[in-house]
């Protein structure tokens, strides 16, 4: 529409006379409002909370099993990390917290990233001593 | 075109200012459509990273649940990997195929022809060997890191797992561990 605006000049009519410098305003709009959503966009497609969910899930199974082992906690470089971010910045930290109801394990693994709080929970059940383990998460 | 005597140069006045404007605005608009692609491209390139990574961590820890052993061998000397070997046999743990039941499993992290490191799956005759992570159109990726912590006495196997995406550079680092209840010490 746009690019025929400059080739309409020529063949304009008296009655037509702003409509290419009123096209070019509604473009500026609309270019402007993509742009707005796009840059939007980017900056939530950057913060990466896919990766520090699926982080968040690999702590709980790897919880799981401890609870499972009898091996205690899972050590503490592990709830550390630097998915989605630079080497240089700090370290994400995640809090795991487990508690229990009979033989239902219920891990909680919280972390906080740009100010929000963000929390994943997983449920199993363990049979610690009776050597049969069954889950259902 | 008939044009009255006072409106002579409007429409070149007009085009003068409407067109510089009009380049710019295209200017803009491929900017925007570069920078869109490229950010779709790199957003689809990062969910394959972390697809083929929790693909890695599933396979394994599913494999070490019906095991009844389990050996750590180092994979190679450039890069920090080990080979994972798993016998599967464990007629307590509610396996789904009798392949599960017998096979032996191994995880091997290696370059072939020169290519980034990938981790493949090498069924029981060897002979098989399917590729586990690597050669997505949409962007490939790089093993930088699979290591394996197994405590005996506790029966728990510990996994950690880094990834690079080799088009955004993108690296993930996951740990996680698996109980093995079917577990026997040689």
């Amino acid at each position: 529409m746009t690019v025929l605006d400059a080739f309409a000049v020529l063949t304009m009519k008296n009655n037509q006379r702003g409509f290419m410098f009123l096209s070019a305003i509604f473009l500026t709009l609309i270019v402007s409002f993509i742009a707005l959503i796009t840059l939007n966009a980017k900056y939530k497609v950057q913060q990466r909370n896919s990766t520090l969910y699926l982080t968040a899930i690999n702590l709980a199974n790897e919880q799981f099993a401890f609870i499972e082992g009898d091996a205690g906690d899972i050590p503490t470089e592990d709830k550390k990390s630097y998915n989605g971010m630079s080497e240089s910045s700090e370290p994400i930290e995640f809090k795991i917290s487990t508690s229990r109801n009979g033989n239902r394990f219920t891990v909680k693994v919280e972390w906080t990233v740009n100010g929000e709080t963000e929390t994943f929970e997983s449920t199993k059940t363990i049979y610690q001593t009776g050597g049969q383990n069954s889950n259902e998460n | 075109m008939k044009i009255k005597l006072n409106e002579r140069g409007f429409i070149l006045a007009e085009f003068l200012i409407a067109l510089p404007l009009l380049i710019l605005l295209l200017y803009a608009l491929v900017t925007l459509i570069i920078q869109t692609s490229k950010i779709a491209r790199e957003q689809v390139a990062d969910y394959v990273l972390e697809t083929e990574a929790q693909e890695v961590l599933d396979r394994i820890t599913a494999d070490a649940r019906t095991a009844y052993s389990v050996k750590i061998e180092p994979a190679t000397s450039l890069i920090d990997a080990e080979n994972l070997i798993l016998k599967c046999h464990n007629k307590s743990d509610k396996s789904t195929t009798l392949t599960d039941n017998l096979e032996k499993r191994v995880y091997a992290v290696y370059s072939a022809n020169g290519k980034p490191f990938h981790v493949y799956e090498v069924r029981q005759n060897e002979i098989f060997r399917n590729p586990i992570t690597g050669g997505n159109s949409y962007g490939d990726t790089i093993v930088r890191q699979l290591k394996y912590y197994f405590v005996p006495e506790k029966k728990v196997l510990h996994i950690t797992l880094e990834m690079e995406s080799d088009v955004t550079k993108q690296k993930v680092k996951f740990t996680t561990a698996v109980y093995m209840p079917g577990y026997q010490s040689e």
